[in-house]
């Protein structure tokens, strides 16, 4: 039994001060059992108050109660025991200033005649006794309806929370449980806990209370009579999932995209590159059914060359493979190690473990420059399991996870897998060897100062069995990459469901935890299972889901989709990434783009870092700079800049005007106006121009003597189309 | 003509050497040639248009040409010449050239067409324009920038060829990648730094089927050299990419095993010289050995622990993975020992040393190579912890009689291409000494500086650089490193010191060649003499990011010249030895005298090889500009100046032709001294109760500090009183005249000070006292009066 080493003391005296009139059937009360809570309700550990970091006014006590022994030392041993008087209860500083009998910065708390004041004055007269950890702790935590349903927006539903303990006994705390939404503009929160729907959607919510948490979807549907699910094609079962929930929540999908909407899509999102006219005029034209034209494509596209670029360069972001981190070698090193891997389609669990237990030059090792961009233990361990788990442990550095399970003892735990990670200077200029001390190679914790030893983040793994002589993560990788492991699969494939459906099923992609529930769990199993079937093969994983029937879908609503943007009903049109779009301008108009130190035909998807270009073009469309492993450093927003440098700007003005580019080449060449026109729709939207817009173009063309001023306006109003800016 | 070498070369660039006025070569065309054949060579660079003598070592004649703006000759080479980068220097009456390396391969030569300077195009920067080749064969090409050189190959299926680029091994600042690919554009076979060949690199690859082949070669950074050069060679070419040992005695012929690469088993072969070749003429370039110069041995057979003989080479090699090769010194308490290690520092070593010792019960007492505890710091006294094959300094502490050590490869690897030498001397640290520049030429009636770095290795002292086998036409100074010292001044692990040569008047133009040593007093009495080692073919890189490439010298001595007169020489017209007092200022004077119509300085005359200690400011007052000919440095010190001697050069740069050279001024020698100082009686002086007695020991005084001197006796015994000395004079010594009461008999330590004071720049007064000495008293029962005065 884990007790505070005072406990006993404290247990007697509550004995001895105990009033002889307590029943025997009731229950003494305790501090972790029937205190903490009121704490925590109250807001007294909230970070605002004495939660946060300094405390408040000289009182600390941990945030939102994750440390129940430390909050327990605090109020009875401080200012000199002040804050109770088991004598004369009513005179402790705990119930005296929350109740604003004497001046309290906080305001009022609870009343005096109110249930916490008089379970807290119990417990003081009762000894103030701590409790038993193991038993008044809760074990578990239930709410009643474990799911929330309403037919129409403006319904309520009450919310019943019980916690269990290790006693086997059960306590309704639902008034002292805390309920957020993390969608109230569809599922708001009343203040006595019950749920009201706001509107047609879906939410989560998240019930906390003392250290447990559940959380209980909500759906609110369309109340519009006269929904009649249209069943569409179903390509694989990532089809199948999908329309079961659409067809739940009375959401009709869009239909399957075009020939050209998929073209263009499926090339920006395989390769980042749109299609060459002479590579769309092809496929466009190729008399073979739309499945099996796209199937081909697919097959062709996946593992090309672009392929590669595109992807080392994702990873490269997520890896933060930089030169200010790694040097200019370094960096060439690492994309040329990333690149590799791609074009091996190394098995991802077998990527993951390379990295995680790399060792040697940076140089002649270029997976070692993990660590020297993860260059502490602790940095290693939270780049680590937000990038392979989508867990965030960064909160847990100073106080257990404020919205998770995730405990300061677990950050220190993981981090120990990396503490005997060393770096030295290498044999030339900017090399770093990665190597494992043999001594000083442990971390402790900042509380206790002791050594922690590496555990997992999931208790049930076990602990991990590390002989005297074995790298510990190895150990690490071992539970990290397993089957078994609850996030790393699920990690992945969500993240890399994101790339191609513009949002992850869980979102943010790598912010996985109990309080940010998938938004199709069923879906996100099966893809985690298939993935994991296959090998941890990403292009298998790729290859089911662009073939989905979801993926291929249009970007048109209809009446019973308009709303939904996060159940794939329909594809979200985005704006193409910063390299995206230089590359689809520079496919475009033929123009080179000039990057200075690499080669002439590098386009931007195959710059190593964003040293190059720094605070041009790219930056100003979103380019990451790669200073952390958040997908969320990449920016996909749109601003005034960016519009002012597509009309106004160098760039594509100079692009559009190359006296080598296409437009020119192909004036220089006698084409027609209509082949021009047509060569031009082709170049930068992937598609042929309608019989409209190709008699408008050709009336523009006509309209001034200039063929090849109109043509290059014809060109610069394509570029600045939505239709070219936004993968649809 | 036949190529002469009348000079010993150390293979060396004189960019960044501070002579001056030699010619340069920036390149030679090509950088290599088949054996028995004829090749027509040019040389690119400065001073080129004068009178030329080449010096060769590539097995062949050499035969002049004419040719406007371009040196050329024409070189045949030897049928027989062996595989290997020869080195190839010019010289003039400017003096000696840069040396560049030439070499020789087994296989037809070409030039890469986008090299040939005649014409840029056609690029052959992809599959789809790269250049045809047919193995096998050498190509001659350069990388311009962010460039890619592709060519086609067609093969046949089962072909088992090797294709290496050598680049930084003929002093090219490429950093070259191999990459094959198939006629998908799908990449097939890659290597960028080869095991053995530092960032050359090499790769073996057997055709897996019939048809076309692309190789391309770029830099791994893309980057813009200067030295861009590179030969990409393809055919059945053997090679070795393990050496063992790593080097032996000087002078020795020894045994080597040459294994891994293309050999099916380990080639044992003999070198007399400072390379490994394998025998036969389809070879790769031979591996350098390291030659020392005391005795060597190898790991004896056995498991060990192996006794260690203090000086000795000892060969060995991490044979398995996770190995570790155990050895033990017979030591003494208070010893002090040096142990040094050399293995991937060398580059024909993949060992990254990891060097563990333990007491003779187990216990680690330090490490070198990794990261150490600090609780293990007060055992070691230097250590190598930045860069570099590991060291460890160390004083043996109480109860210990023996130290064991480990040799580990610090990432638990192991093989035949993990030798190292590891060397235990016992001696209260060392010091290390390199020239940085490997070739001087020396104008007439003009100077020439060397620059020598030290890295300390545990000796903290002062180092004396002199100089053996120049004539006495060539004056010496300078060369003084100072010792580190404690206190506002940062310790550093090395220095640079520098010595100047200036030719005599009259000095004859000839040939010279000498060794630079290094020699220093420990705190033993014992003398230390280290020979420096001659740097090498350094070439500096254009952009940032990489070091300088060095090539292990063969040579021992330095090539110099005694050349041509300067355009311009710099003059010190204050006196060249400096006694500086500590708190006081001094001037330098300078003058520039053209020397030809028109030459001025281009930039402001500097100083350096300033010593970088605190309260020592050098400067020029803000008065020296641009172009000034004539000016004034004045150096400035406090009380907390740490007395030393150290050497400062002056420096310009003029414009000659429109190049630029760098001219020195001779070296000033400062001594940084106290104004006086007083010596402490050398006995104890015997003092009897209520008698008379004196202390006198000697005094000196610097001409340049005239302000009186006060002497007083600190500390007395209760009882005694000493009248204090007035020195206002520079007497031989001083006196002190004490009266003993009724003192208890006993031992004393009494404080002699010296104090005096200055007028300062407002005639404000200032303290000058410098550091009491201490006396000892010895106090009696009798009453004679005891003198002690020296």
């Amino acid at each position: 039994m884990k007790t505070v080493e005072f406990s006993l003391a404290c247990c007697a005296a509550a004995i001895v001060l105990a009033p002889s009139g307590a029943g025997a059937a009731e229950r003494p009360t305790n501090f972790i059992r029937d205190v903490m809570p009121i704490l925590n309700r109250t807001g007294c550990t909230g970070g605002p108050c004495h939660g946060s970091a300094k405390g408040k006014n000289g009182f600390k006590l941990s945030l939102r109660g994750y440390d129940p022994e430390f909050d327990y030392r605090a109020l009875l041993f401080e200012v000199s025991g002040r804050r109770f008087n088991r004598a004369a209860p009513a005179q402790s500083l705990m119930l005296a200033k929350p109740a604003m009998q004497i001046p309290h910065e906080g305001g009022l708390r609870f009343e005096v005649d109110s249930r916490y004041y008089k379970t807290i004055y119990k417990w003081i007269a009762e000894g103030a006794p701590f409790g038993d950890p193991a038993l008044d702790a809760p074990a578990e935590l239930s709410v009643e309806p474990p799911e929330i349903f309403m037919e129409r927006p403006g319904g309520s539903a009450a919310l019943r929370v019980t916690a269990k303990y290790g006693d086997g006994s059960t306590r309704d705390v639902s008034s002292e449980a805390v309920i957020e939404s993390n969608s109230t503009s569809t599922a708001g929160i009343d203040d006595d806990g019950s749920v009201r729907g706001e509107r047609i959607g879906e939410a989560a919510v998240l019930v906390r209370y003392e250290g447990k948490f559940a959380t209980v979807p909500v759906t609110i549907l369309n109340p519009e009579p006269g929904f009649q699910w249209r069943r569409l094609a179903q390509y694989n079962y990532i089809d199948k999932h999908i329309d079961a929930k659409l067809k739940r929540l009375k959401i009709q999908p869009a239909p399957e995209a075009s020939d050209e909407t998929f073209l263009r899509r499926i090339y920006i999102d395989l390769t980042g590159i749109p299609p060459t006219p002479e590579q769309a005029r092809a496929f466009l034209e190729d008399p073979a059914s739309p499945r099996r034209k796209r199937g081909r494509l697919i097959d062709r596209l996946i593992g090309s060359r672009e392929f590669v670029d595109h992807w080392t360069l994702k990873w490269g972001d997520l890896l933060q493979s930089n030169r200010k981190h790694l040097g200019e070698k370094g960096t060439w090193a690492f994309r040329q190690w990333i690149r590799d891997a791609i074009a091996s389609n190394q098995p991802y669990d077998d990527f993951a473990r390379e990295l995680l237990t790399s060792i040697g030059s940076t140089f002649r090792s270029p997976a070692a420059n993990y660590f020297r961009v993860n260059d502490d233990p602790k940095l290693a361990m939270e780049t680590t399991t937000q990038l392979f788990l989508g867990v965030r442990m960064v909160c847990a550095q100073c106080h257990d996870h404020p919205f998770e399970k995730w405990t300061q003892n677990q950050y220190y735990q993981l981090a120990a897998f990396f503490a005997a990670v060393g770096m030295k200077p290498g044999f030339d200029a900017d090399e770093q060897i990665v190597y494992l001390k043999r001594s000083g190679n442990d971390i402790k914790h900042p509380k206790t100062n002791k050594v922690v030893d590496a555990e997992y983040l999931i208790a049930s793994a076990g602990l991990p069995q590390i002989a005297d002589f074995r790298d510990r993560r190895e150990a690490l990788a071992e539970w990290l990459t397993s089957a078994q492991n609850p996030f790393f699969a699920k990690a992945i494939v969500n993240r890399v469901w994101s790339y191609f459906l513009g949002r992850g099923i869980i979102e943010p992609v790598d912010d996985i935890r109990g309080s940010n529930p998938p938004i199709n769990p069923v879906l996100l199993d099966a893809l985690e299972r298939d993935f994991v079937a296959s090998g941890f093969d990403l292009r298998h994983l790729i290859r089911a889901i662009v073939n989905s029937r979801t993926y291929q879908t249009g970007i048109e609503t209809n009446k019973w989709n308009e709303n939904d943007e996060v159940n794939f009903s329909r594809f979200l049109p985005r704006r193409l990434p910063a390299e995206s779009l230089l590359d689809a301008i520079t496919v475009a108009t033929g123009s080179r783009p000039n990057f200075p130190d690499v080669p002439e035909d590098f386009t931007a998807q195959q710059l190593p870092d964003p040293h190059i270009g720094k605070g041009g073009f790219l930056d100003m469309f979103g380019r990451p700079e790669r200073e952390s492993s958040c997908e969320c450093e990449r920016r996909s927003d749109l601003s005034l800049p960016q519009a002012m440098n597509l009309v106004n700007g160098p760039t594509l003005a100079e692009a559009v005007a190359d006296p080598e580019g296409r437009l020119a080449e192909a004036i220089l060449a006698g084409k027609s106006d209509r082949e021009l026109v047509e060569e031009l729709y082709l170049a930068a939207l992937s598609r042929f121009p309608s019989p409209l817009e190709m008699d408008s173009a050709l009336t523009y063309m006509r309209s001034a003597s200039g063929r090849a001023a109109q043509a290059q306006d014809l060109l610069w109003a394509l570029i600045n189309s939505n239709a070219f800016l936004f993968n649809r | 003509m036949r190529g002469s070498f009348r000079l010993p070369l150390a293979l060396a660039c004189a960019a960044g050497a501070l002579s001056a006025g030699g010619p340069t070569l920036a390149r030679i065309d090509p950088p290599g040639g088949r054996a028995g054949s004829a090749v027509r060579l040019a040389l690119r660079g400065s001073g080129l248009d004068r009178k030329l003598t080449l010096h060769s070592k590539i097995p062949g004649t050499l035969t002049p040409l004419s040719a406007a703006g371009v040196k050329e000759y024409l070189l045949e080479i030897d049928p027989g010449a062996a595989v290997g980068a020869y080195p190839l220097q010019v010289e003039s009456a400017a003096g000696l050239s840069n040396v560049r390396l030439f070499a020789v391969s087994p296989f037809p030569e070409r030039v890469e067409r986008e090299s040939t300077l005649e014409r840029r195009l056609p690029a052959n920067d992809a599959a789809a324009n790269a250049e045809p080749l047919e193995a096998p064969v050498t190509v001659n090409g350069t990388l311009d920038g962010a460039d890619r050189d592709a060519y086609r190959l067609e093969l046949t299926a089962g072909d088992a060829l090797t294709f290496e680029v050598e680049a930084q091994r003929l002093g090219s600042a490429i950093d070259p990648v191999i990459e094959i690919s198939d006629e998908q554009g799908k990449t097939i076979a890659r290597n960028n730094d080869a095991a053995g060949i530092g960032v050359d690199a090499r790769l073996r690859f057997e055709a897996p089927r019939s048809g076309v082949f692309f190789v391309a070669v770029h830099d791994a950074r893309f980057s813009k050299q200067k030295t861009n050069f590179y030969r990409l060679k393809i055919g059945p070419i053997d090679f070795a990419d393990s050496v063992f040992p790593l080097g032996w005695t000087r002078g020795e012929t020894a045994s080597i095993e040459l294994s891994g690469g293309s050999l099916p088993a380990p080639l044992r072969v003999d070198a007399a010289g400072a390379e490994a070749r394998l025998p036969g003429r389809r070879v790769s370039l031979p591996l350098p050995l390291v030659r020392g110069e005391g005795p060597e041995a190898l790991e004896p057979e056995g498991a060990g622990p192996h006794r260690l003989t203090d000086a000795e080479a000892l060969n060995g090699r991490i044979a398995e993975p996770g190995e570790a090769d155990r050895y033990f010194l017979d030591v003494r308490e208070g010893e002090e020992w040096l142990i040094e290690t050399q293995a991937a520092g060398l580059g024909t070593s993949r060992l990254y040393t990891l060097l563990t010792l333990y007491d003779q019960d187990g216990r680690k007492l330090g490490s070198a190579g990794d990261q150490e505890p600090e609780e293990m710091l007060t055992f070691i006294r230097a250590r190598a912890e930045t860069f570099g094959d590991p060291y460890i300094g160390f004083r043996v502490p109480a109860g210990v009689s023996r130290i064991d050590l480990t040799m580990e490869d610090l990432l638990g690897r192991g093989g035949a291409g993990y030798g190292y030498r590891l060397i235990a001397r016992k001696q209260p640290g060392d010091f290390l000494l390199r020239l940085n520049e490997p070739l001087v030429n020396i104008p007439q009636d003009g100077s020439a500086a060397l620059s020598v770095t030290m890295d300390r290795r545990g000796y903290e002292g002062a180092v004396r650089l002199v100089v053996e086998g120049l004539p006495e036409d060539v004056l010496v100074e300078g060369g003084h490193i100072p010792a580190e010292f404690g206190g506002m001044t940062t310790a550093r692990t090395s220095r640079t010191g520098r010595i100047t040569l200036t030719a005599k008047p009259g000095a004859q133009p000839q040939p010279l060649r000498f060794v630079v040593r290094g020699e220093a007093a420990l705190p033993s009495g014992e003398i230390v003499r280290r020979r420096a080692a001659l740097s090498s073919l350094v070439t500096l890189v254009a952009g940032q990011g990489r070091n300088p490439l060095r090539i292990a010298s063969r040579e021992s001595a330095v090539a110099a010249r005694l050349a041509g007169p300067e355009a311009g020489v710099l003059e010190v017209l204050t006196p060249r030895r400096l006694r500086l007092i500590q708190g006081m200022a001094h001037e330098i004077r300078w003058q520039f005298t053209a020397r030809a119509p028109g030459v001025r300085p281009a930039d402001a005359v500097s100083v350096i090889n300033g010593p970088n200690v605190a309260n020592l400011r050098i400067n020029g007052g803000g008065n020296i500009r641009p172009g000034d000919t004539k000016g004034v440095f004045d150096l400035n010190t406090t009380m907390g100046t740490p007395a030393m001697t150290f050497d400062l050069i002056l420096t310009a740069k003029i414009r000659v032709n429109g190049a630029l050279q760098q001219i020195v001024s001779p070296a000033v020698v400062v001594d940084v001294v106290q104004g006086y100082r007083v010596e402490a009686p050398k006995k104890p002086i015997a003092v009897t109760r209520n008698g008379r007695f004196e202390i006198g020991g000697a005094f000196h005084r610097e001409p340049d500090f005239d302000a009186e001197v006060i002497v007083q006796a600190e500390n007395l015994p209760l009882g005694v009183e000493c009248a204090p000395a007035a020195i206002a004079d520079s007497p031989a010594g001083y006196t002190l005249r004490c009266r003993a009461g009724e003192v208890t008999a006993g031992e004393y330590a009494v404080s002699i000070a010296p104090k005096s004071v200055l007028a300062g720049r407002n005639k404000e007064a200032v303290p000058y006292n410098v550091a009491p000495v201490e006396a000892a008293l010895v106090v009696g029962t009798g009453s004679t009066i005891a003198t002690a005065n020296d």
